[in-house]
């Protein structure tokens, strides 16, 4: 591979967003105004097509498809090694990199026109502008660095700025309380994983990937001449170290997948996405869908050797993630806010990336976030369309039959709901199907789990759809609908086009397969094999053996593809008659199962049960902290300084003793010291 | 006698003296000549030029390849040229800053007096001689004492003047006092190090524990703990700072603390850190208390000059941390283990912070009045976004915050006193300072947060208006963007740092501490530490 390419390229991509934001947050209030946008765009959109390059330069080299490129020595500390500023561009980062840009710039050029009311700018314009060019830098630092030290930053960088961007309305108490929410949060999982930092450093005395990776799978294999000769030590401490390294692997994993957690918001703590959605919709659907939900996603896959070496933690993930997904689907089976429901289906669909990781199928994960990428912003960013167009009213009940009012809006969300229902031959079908396969593979009861949530995925997807869209024309009173602008509709068309098609990256054509002619499986994870290589050797079996030729034997080998493309039909269709033929079931499905909607309606109830049982408590508590530092600590400092205060106050008083004084203070310091000091000799 | 051949060595300092005569020589008849804007600008525009050619040379030159002729009692050496970069550096924004000073007709005087103390810097860290370094340390604080007083028409400042000017010449007796005992008690020379016949020469081989050497040593650094304000020198601090224009309490928390800590190190480098365990145990006391004493009453503060002014004196017991672990001897050891160079990396850092923090407030008038109660710089940042953020970014800086390079100048000095293992005869003492420092950060972070939180987190309360030209505001910009690119890069400015500090002790002198380190990096080179 062309490195001197690869290193200009990289640094491209981080420069270009941070450069676009630090222009659009200096020139901006000043200069720019209603224009701040321009640098944000040039800087992400010059991102994106550097991003792609690289993809094409990392896809094109072949075997070698892995570079560390070293920027600079950064800073160390104590005796230790340095920490460098180094940045690992493999097939995993290219593809995040990939999605990552290209999202980004279709949402920033999306916003220029969601921003704005009847054409001007709303108030803080440049600064969401610069906050979201600071999140791509971070989000690029995060999936470029080469080492534990950088992922960090970035990880921590990314939840600042989703920080602020909840918070971006925060004269509206709500915005700033969710923005509080998603930070507090997310410092519990991000508390876990710098203590998973801290124990790697402990353990490994460096923190690059490539080292630590390395040192962990020789000392799994209690490889300890190659160990050795890798950490530069005897073969004494060279066995001890492997002895360390396979104890403490599985709990580095587990403190790394309380960052996991947190930001990818997964049971138990995800809890602060939902509320995320008081940010602007262009937000919902860069950070808190497709790009920095996923980090958790792609921390994973990158430590795929820590992760993949135990099987009691990946069992552990697998369950988690398919538990998230069944919870967050049922809850968004009754909500009525478009952008709820939309989040409480991302931590679903987190949840199966989650499955995937945990039944050994990285690739499919990545795949799926990917896919997912796509049609989930695509969604986010249609929710906002009609948000804009009912004067920022996204509640299904108070408007419906918006078809003929906002067509193209419409239909770009039609094939994004389709695609995320598992329509066959759309995005989501292929990447949910194989993910569900694996989970099959892992445990039956996972696999059924899949299944399941993806029938409920289905019908709630078009519950929601059929409610804005079909039926009797409603919109709230005095609001004059309106279609979007071409600002927001193009980044919509070309989304649809890739909630579409994006899913063929992971599918090649082939004898036999789906239909007879297509096979799962495809380039893509060929593409990522050497980033996934830990799980697949690790995976219990390999999917299962060919099953002869022809389509009788492929329908026999691909009953699950056929049957989950059932069931997603299914979802739609139930949804179909309940929404738009019979529009009283509802009712009446309600009215039999009070309690069961009662406790859907309240999300579980999980938000009261933190409340009462962490949230208050924590807050008597620091209440009672915060008496104790007024009277108790303040009391202390305020007595430490008593003596020096009444002899300042003594010296104030007497204007000509102040000098001797002072020089007195010295004098007696002075002495007191030799004194000492001589009595010690 | 030929100067001329000790020109390629020093030619920088050449160039301060005589930039300082001349600015200090052209204010008298420009002000007779030629009245109006002429004359106000000039000098401290000429002082600028000058410093800014002295850096340039000093870049251009590079560094010192040890060939150069020296005259006698100075040295050539990397620590000479990590101080002409860092001061200079420093230097220049200091004079950007002050500008705009002093109301009176008094700027030439006022600005070659910077030039002297910057030039007595310099010399500081040239000097290979007791003596020498005697008059280069005063020839730093001499002109600061009359920059206090020029620098504002102001009874204070006047007041604050002549406190400093007699505290001052106390101290220096005192370490005057002090050096006459070293003199006497190594060999009746006064030439610091080298080959023949010098103080470290019969240091290394005589016993250094014996009560006049103790004595010499504990009232030279008495005389350097003034500089430093560390405590139980630091009573003047608050007067002194609260007395002139906030820009030039910037200068002052820079040029006399630099002096004074590279004192320290040539006076500890003549042991080559191999001083009795007395001393050590003093150097320990009094920078756990600066440290401790600093911070508790900036705690107390309402004034923001007297925040900063205590702020200051905490920093100086963090710098002396980094000069009580020493240099790292060896060449082996790691990059940042040794405490000499996270001391000088800290200091310059700490000089363009403080500066910055005192240049934001020197920014501000409130009616006429100058700017200092807590209250004025409320809601600083609806009145003045740019200054608040400037604020934030030093404040952030002297707090250790990321993403801001004070971060790194604390874990460079904590970590070195951490690094030196058990094996080291003062290692656990130093481990517990180092404790002490960092509950002291988080004790600093207290006060530090109170000035963040009135910029952003209140309504504005008072009028204040922006006062200072272009200069001043280049200034404050170059200072708070200096933390973000040395947070990026360290290395900048860290690699410097290294070189000179792996200078300070003479290669040929070898003595038990070395061994010690010796052994300390053999045993920690293993990357991996597994309990």
């Amino acid at each position: 591979m062309n490195e001197s390419l690869l290193t200009n390229l990289s640094i491209l991509i981080l420069l270009l967003p941070a450069a676009g934001a630090l222009c659009a947050g200096a020139l901006g209030p000043r200069h720019l105004k209603g224009n701040s946008h321009w640098p944000v765009v040039f800087g992400v959109g010059g991102a994106a097509i550097a991003s792609y390059i690289l993809l094409f330069q990392v896809a094109g080299a072949g075997e070698e498809s892995s570079v560390l490129i070293e920027l600079y020595q950064w800073f160390t500390a104590g005796g230790g090694s340095w920490f460098n500023v180094e940045l690992l561009i493999d097939p995993l980062t290219a593809v995040m990199l990939a999605v990552v840009t290209g999202i980004s710039t279709l949402v920033v050029i999306y916003s220029k026109e969601y921003m704005r009311h009847h054409d001007q700018p709303e108030r803080g314009y440049e600064r969401f502008f610069a906050f979201l060019g600071l999140f791509v830098f971070s989000m690029c630092i995060l999936v470029l660095g080469g080492n534990f030290l950088l992922l960090y930053l970035g990880w921590e960088a990314v939840g600042l700025c989703s920080y602020l961007l909840i918070g971006f309305y925060y004269q509206k108490p709500s915005a700033a309380a969710a923005a509080k929410k998603a930070f507090l949060v997310n410092r519990i999982g991000d508390f876990g994983f710098g203590l998973g930092i801290l124990l790697i450093y402990i353990t490994f005395g460096c923190l690059d990937y490539a080292t630590v990776f390395e040192a962990a799978r020789l000392g799994m294999d209690h490889n300890v001449e190659a160990l050795a000769t890798l950490m530069s030590i005897d073969a004494i401490q060279a066995s001890e170290l492997a002895m360390t390294i396979s104890s403490r692997l599985p709990i580095i994993a587990l403190l790394l997948l309380c960052g996991a957690v947190g930001k990818s918001a997964q049971l138990p703590l995800y809890v602060w996405l939902p509320d995320a959605m008081e940010g602007p919709s262009p937000v919902s659907a860069l950070i808190h869908a497709a790009t920095m939900v996923t980090a958790g996603i792609y921390m994973m896959v990158r430590c795929g050797v820590i992760f993949a070496s135990s099987d009691a933690v990946m069992m552990f993930i697998a369950i988690l993630g398919a538990a998230t997904a069944i919870f967050a689907a049922t809850i968004a089976l009754v909500q009525t806010d478009m952008k709820r429901i939309l989040a409480y289906s991302t931590i679903s669909q987190l949840g199966y990336m989650f499955l995937g990781v945990g039944c050994f199928a990285a690739g499919s994960a990545v795949f799926h976030l990917m896919t997912h990428a796509f049609f989930k912003a695509l969604l986010f960013l249609g929710a906002g369309s009609v948000m804009h167009a009912m004067g920022g009213i996204i509640d299904v009940r108070r408007f419906g039959g918006l078809k003929r009012i906002l067509p193209v809006t419409y239909l770009t969300m039609l094939i994004g709901s389709a695609a995320l229902a598992g329509f066959p031959l759309l995005a989501g079908f292929w990447s949910k199907d194989e993910i569900v396969h694996a989970a099959f593979n892992q445990h039956v009861l996972l696999g059924v789990v899949g299944l399941v949530t993806a029938v409920l995925t289905a019908f709630y997807t078009f519950r929601m759809m059929f409610l804005a869209f079909w039926g009797e024309e409603r919109v709230p009173e005095g609001v004059s609908a309106h279609e979007s602008g071409k600002w927001i509709l193009v980044p919509l068309g070309i989304l649809a086009i890739g909630a579409i098609f994006s899913g063929y990256f992971g599918v090649h054509v082939h004898g036999g397969g789906f239909l007879g002619f297509l096979e799962p499986h495809g380039a893509l994870h060929h593409f990522l094999e050497p980033v996934t290589a830990p799980f697949a050797a690790h995976a219990h079996e390999a999917h299962a053996a060919e099953i002869g030729h022809g389509f009788f034997a492929a329908i026999a080998h691909h009953w699950l593809m056929y049957l989950s493309a059932l069931l997603s039909i299914l979802g739609i269709l139930v949804a179909y008659v309940w929404y738009v033929q019979r529009p009283w079931l509802p009712q009446v499905v309600r009215a039999t199962f009070p309690k069961a909607h009662f406790v859907l309606l309240h999300k579980y109830f999980v938000d009261e049960f933190y409340d009462t049982v962490f949230v208050s408590p924590l807050r008597r508590l620091g209440r009672f902290c915060y008496q104790a530092d007024v009277f108790l600590i303040d009391g202390i400092v305020w007595f430490i300084t008593v003596i020096p205060r009444m002899f300042g106050q003594s010296w104030r008083t007497l204007q000509t003793g102040a000098l001797q004084g002072y020089g007195l203070g010295m004098a007696a310091g002075l002495a007191l010291i030799i004194v000492l000091v001589m009595m010690t000799t | 006698m030929d100067l001329s051949a000790y020109f390629p060595g020093f030619l920088p300092e050449f160039v301060m003296i005589i930039g300082a005569c001349a600015v200090l020589l052209l204010g008298a008849p420009a002000r007779a000549a030629v009245p109006g804007d002429m004359s106000k600008q000039t000098p401290g525009l000429l002082a600028i030029v000058v410093t800014l050619t002295s850096l340039f040379i000093t870049l251009w030159l590079g560094h010192p390849a040890g060939g150069e002729s020296c005259p006698p009692g100075l040295v050539a050496t990397d620590l000479l040229y990590y101080v002409r970069v860092g001061g200079l550096g420093v230097g220049v924004l200091i004079l950007l800053a002050n500008l705009h000073l002093p109301v009176a007709n008094e700027r030439a005087e006022f600005f070659s007096m910077i030039l002297f103390s910057l030039t007595g810097l310099l010399i500081t860290a040239a000097a290979n001689d007791l003596l020498v370094l005697f008059f280069a340390i005063e020839l730093v604080s001499v002109p600061t004492y009359i920059i206090v007083a020029l620098a504002r028409e102001d009874k204070r400042a006047s007041e604050a003047s002549v406190k400093y000017f007699f505290l001052g010449a106390m101290s220096a007796a005192i370490m005057v006092y002090g050096f006459s005992f070293l003199y006497g008690a190594l060999g009746g020379t006064t030439t610091l190090s080298g080959s023949g016949d010098s103080m470290a020469a019969v240091a290394s081989a005589t016993d250094t524990n014996n009560a006049i050497i103790i004595a010499g040593m504990l009232l030279s650094f008495a005389g350097i703990f003034f500089k430093l304000a560390a405590v139980p020198f630091h009573s003047y601090v608050a007067d002194v700072y609260e007395g002139p224009a906030s820009t030039v309490s910037g200068l002052l928390g820079f040029l006399p603390k630099f002096a004074g800590l590279i004192a320290g190190v040539k006076l500890l480098s003549v042991f080559a850190w191999d001083v009795p365990p007395q001393v050590l145990w003093v150097l320990w006391i009094v920078a756990a208390a600066t440290m401790t004493v600093g911070n508790t009453i900036a705690l107390l503060q309402r004034n923001v000059k007297r925040i900063l002014a205590y702020s200051s004196v905490a920093h100086s017991g963090y710098m002396l941390i980094g000069l009580i672990v020493g240099p790292s001897l060896l060449a082996g050891a790691g990059p940042m283990r040794d405490g000499v160079s996270a001391m000088l990396f800290y200091m310059v850092l700490y000089g363009a912070m403080n500066l910055g923090a005192f240049a934001v407030l020197g920014a501000l008038e409130k009616s006429g009045e100058s700017v200092e109660d807590i209250a004025d710089i409320e809601g600083l940042h609806q009145r003045h976004p740019g200054l608040a953020l400037a604020m934030a970014l030093c404040i952030f800086s002297l707090m250790g915050f990321p993403p801001t390079a004070g971060l790194l100048g604390k874990v460079y000095i904590f970590s070195s006193a951490f690094s030196v293992g058990s094996e080291h005869p003062f290692g656990g003492p130093l481990v517990v300072l180092a404790v002490i420092g960092v509950i002291n950060s988080a004790i600093g972070a207290a006060y530090y947060l109170r000035i963040i939180a009135a910029c952003y987190n209140r309504e504005p309360k008072s009028e204040t208006k922006i006062i200072g030209g272009a200069a001043l505001r280049l200034a404050i910009v170059a200072c708070s963007g200096l933390m973000l690119l040395l947070f990026i890069k360290p290395a900048l400015l860290s690699r410097d740092a290294k070189s000179a500090a792996a200078t300070v002790v003479a290669k040929d002198v070898h003595h038990t501490n070395v061994a010690v380190a010796a052994k300390n990096t053999a045993s920690e080179s293993s990357p991996t530490k597994t309990p």
